[in-house]
């Protein structure tokens, strides 16, 4: 149990724990990050990485990201490229940065190349404005070609609706998931986030759809 | 030829060395080689065996470097120095001990070295100039010695002296030396190598402190062009330096709670006389916190840094005086200066992260890559060292003597195991180079095909292999496996190295305290070091700093300190036996349920800060203490 205390949280962890969770980050161990973690046990959440495959039936991979590297950005590109500023809780926002790249360039790799139906997801405490990790959106509709920046994982699910994964990680509950994971120097791991399965799961229909069948 | 002083041609050095009388001097060779820039490496008589080692791999490298050396050819240590730059083909300066016309009888145009006549019987005149200050049909008697060893130290731009006695001829011509403004470096020990070494005396006196070792790894303070002597650091100037270094230096605030940590976890009370060390010491403000803490002798004391410009502030800090400071790579052990794994009571420090790294080590995987003739290949099917096959191709290589320098770094990373403890998925071959065709000697067992990903045991086998590659025969980076080596070791961040070095450095139940990025504390990447650290170490607390506790230098990352005890032999023998917990480390019965102290700052408290945190860490450290130490006794009844 932590225990707070003029603006310091404390918590005993046996050593076995520390171990087998491989996480030596005080910040993981704090009670409302454990009380997440139960309630997602006893909800008998699934990791997400349950249904994102490593490559697609039609050979794209499950989860990426954008290209790591010099940006170079290019007004008359033929490709929209989205940061993570362009991530907003209500959607897409494309005006608030229009920026572009020119097609099949550096930044413009087919590997991250988004589509309907992906899930974007900002992946890393962008110098330290915690704020920025874990926005998500669903690309509702076609936007023309899109590419995203290495702070952005573009996510193709199977087996899930991608807007009732989105709705979670957007929770209380996915919120304090994603800061949990949060350190500087790391991504989040989409992959190892629970998420709790939906009750119709068995039926096939209800919360679990195909991805835009 | 004749040198008159004050004629054409005599070396204008001497006259104020020798008081306004400089000798006549009799030469033959290259008269030229008076006029550039030349190092003398000196030692009193007698030095130790390690010293000449010094002393040669010192030659080596200077010559490997371009340098003009001054030799002679009487003693050991002269010979020595001769041999290493004959083997790298340096011009000499060579200072007869008697008249130079007795020589040339008794010789001829014989090598008069009796050490370097292994590398060719012949002087080479081009690049070999002998002098003497003897008249010319002088035989050898007593006195001649002391009067070579001035010339020689005269003519020198920069003096390297290894050992030097006290009451000696070395140790006047050093202060001499020095009094008149030439560049003297007197290499620094633990402890003195021999009674009577005075090396700490002339460093005391002002000489520049240089620490040796089997590789010459400090030769760049030498080469240093003299009129720019290493700076001070300055606050702003020298931010973009720190960065590449990966240099944050730690608020004082931060070092103060760390000892109080300490004293509050070690199991038992530390001794004044327990030796610490900071690998990477910066300013040294671990080191000064420990003496303002009271009760420690200084010498006690150890600190390592890279950084030559922080010289200069040690020795002005009046706090640091008395502990052992050294400007060397604190990664790689050095008997030198008593850097050895597995020998110091408390590791402390704020390890340097980011910055550059060891990228360095590319240069290495840089060169260009030939492949071998038939004629090239050697007994185990390894062909000549790579910079030799470039040369004989006419491509540019890496200059031999860094070459050596980072060979020897790449050994010594290489019994490091973090480097190659990550998943090897991620971590392709380089399909640019192929096995080169009937050339796979030593690595014929490991099935380099590029379709193929590295296994973590792929690393391992390398690694057997690196350190035990031939120590007089430069690494072959053109063969794949030994690339990709290089390419992971270069690859694996700074602060990974240092967090296992630490755990190395400590003794059996030592005590170890780090500052270290988050990313070592929650990387996934950096899980199986976590748990290689969890089988060597108990962890005993973690506490996280709030960011911008490195504002002052511009740095904006999240860090913890950990704290932990290297385990007990006992100890460390019932961790192997043990089995692993559940998907984590091994951990006997009795460890599994220690527990381990985990603080984070909350920092939307009203008027929160970090002096105000650290104190109430502390505290509460100090009651959780009580707590578990009650409650494991508890357990045992």
């Amino acid at each position: 149990m932590s225990e707070r205390n003029r603006g310091t949280t404390t918590v005993l962890v046996d050593l076995g724990d520390i171990s087998n969770r491989n996480r030596w980050n005080p910040g993981y161990f704090e009670e409302h990050f454990m009380e997440v973690e139960r309630r997602l046990t006893e909800l008998r959440a699934a990791p997400l990485g349950t249904f994102i495959p490593d490559q697609h039936p039609d050979g794209s991979k499950g989860i990426t990201y954008g290209q790591v590297g010099a940006r170079e950005l290019d007004p008359e590109g033929e490709v929209r490229y989205l940061q993570v500023v362009n991530i907003r809780d209500t959607g897409i926002d494309f005006a608030i940065k229009p920026d572009r790249v020119a097609d099949a360039s550096h930044n413009d790799p087919p590997r991250s190349r988004v589509c309907k139906g992906d899930m974007l997801f900002t992946n890393n405490a962008f110098r330290e404005t915690n704020t920025l990790l874990g926005r998500c959106v669903v690309v509702v509709g076609d936007y023309g070609t899109l590419n995203i920046s290495q702070h952005i994982d573009r996510v193709r699910f199977l087996g899930i609706n991608p807007f009732y994964v989105c709705a979670f990680l957007k929770s209380r509950f996915g919120q304090r998931r994603s800061r949990r994971a949060m350190a500087r120097a790391v991504r989040a791991c989409l992959r190892r986030f629970s998420v709790p399965r939906a009750p119709k799961l068995s039926s096939g229909k209800g919360a679990v759809l195909p991805v835009f069948s | 030829m004749f040198l008159v002083p004050g004629g054409p041609g005599y070396p204008s050095r001497l006259e104020p060395f020798y008081g306004g009388a400089p000798p006549l001097l009799y030469a033959l060779g290259n008269r030229d080689l008076l006029d550039v820039p030349s190092v003398a490496v000196v030692n009193s008589a007698q030095p130790t065996r390690d010293g000449l080692g010094y002393t040669f791999a010192l030659a080596r490298r200077l010559a490997e470097a371009g340098q003009t050396l001054l030799t002679s050819p009487e003693n050991p240590s002269y010979n020595l120095v001769g041999l290493g730059g004959k083997l790298a083909g340096a011009q000499a300066v060579v200072v007869m001990h008697h008249g130079l016309l007795d020589a040339l009888t008794r010789h001829g145009t014989r090598e008069p070295l009796p050490l370097a006549r292994q590398v060719g019987e012949e002087i080479d005149f081009a690049r070999t100039l002998l002098v003497s200050p003897f008249r010319l049909d002088g035989r050898w008697q007593k006195g001649n010695g002391p009067r070579r060893d001035a010339l020689l130290v005269a003519l020198a731009a920069t003096l390297v002296a290894v050992e030097v006695n006290g009451s000696g001829t070395v140790q006047s011509l050093c202060q001499k030396a020095q009094s008149q403004g030439r560049r003297v470096f007197v290499c620094q020990f633990a402890a003195p190598p021999a009674a009577g070494v005075v090396n700490d005396a002339l460093i005391a006196a002002g000489a520049a402190p240089w620490v040796p070792d089997s590789v010459g790894s400090n030769i760049d303070l030498l080469l240093a062009p003299p009129a720019s002597p290493p700076a001070a650091p300055s606050a702003a100037g020298d931010l973009e330096r720190r960065r590449a270094l990966g240099q944050f230096f730690t608020p004082r605030a931060v070092a103060e709670f760390m000892w109080g940590m300490i004293d509050a976890l070690g199991a038992e009370k530390l001794e004044p006389t327990a030796r610490i060390i900071d690998p990477a010491c910066g300013d040294g403000v671990f080191l000064r916190a420990a003496v303002e803490r009271g009760g420690r002798d200084p010498a006690t004391l150890f600190g390592v840094d890279i950084d030559e410009t922080l010289v200069p502030l040690w020795r002005a800090e009046a706090l640091l005086q008395g502990a052992k400071l050294f400007r060397a790579n604190g990664l790689v052990d050095n008997p030198a200066i008593g850097l050895l794994e597995g020998s110091f009571d408390v590791v402390v420090g704020n390890p340097p992260f980011a910055g550059q790294g060891l990228k360095p080590l590319l240069q290495l995987v840089e060169q260009p890559t030939v492949k071998p003739t038939a004629a090239q290949l050697d007994f185990f099917g390894v062909g000549d060292p790579p910079d030799q096959r470039a040369k004989a191709n006419g491509a540019s290589a890496l200059e031999p003597h860094r070459r050596a320098i980072l060979d020897d770094l790449v050994r010594h990373l290489s019994r490091y195991a973090c480097w190659r403890l990550r998943d090897a998925a991620d971590d392709g071959l380089d399909p640019a180079v192929e096995p080169p065709d009937g050339v796979r000697g030593l690595f014929a067992d490991l099935d380099l095909s590029p379709d193929r990903n590295l296994r973590a045991a792929d690393y391992q086998t390398m690694a057997g292999l690196i350190a035990h590659w031939p120590s007089g025969r430069p690494l072959d980076v053109a063969q794949p496996a030994m690339r990709n080596a290089v390419r992971r070791m270069a690859a694996t961040a700074i602060e990974v190295y240092f967090i296992e070095r630490c755990a190395r450095l400590a003794r059996p139940g030592g005590m170890i305290a780090a500052i270290v990025p988050e990313s070592i504390l929650a990387s996934d990447q950096l899980g199986l070091l976590r748990l290689r650290l969890m089988e060597s170490m108990q962890l005993l607390a973690v506490v996280a700093l709030p960011q911008k506790v490195f504002s002052g230098v511009v740095a904006n990352a999240r860090t913890g300190i950990i704290f932990g005890r290297r385990y007990t032999a006992a100890q460390q023998r019932e961790v192997e036996a043990a089995q692993p917990v559940g998907q984590g480390c091994r951990l006997p019965m009795g460890m599994v349920k220690k527990r381990v102290l985990m603080v984070s700052p909350q920092t939307d408290y009203p008027d929160w800060s970090l002096e105000g945190y650290l104190s109430n860490v502390l505290e509460i450290a100090v009651q959780k203490i009580g707590l578990i130490a009650g409650d494991e006794r508890k357990h045992h009844e």
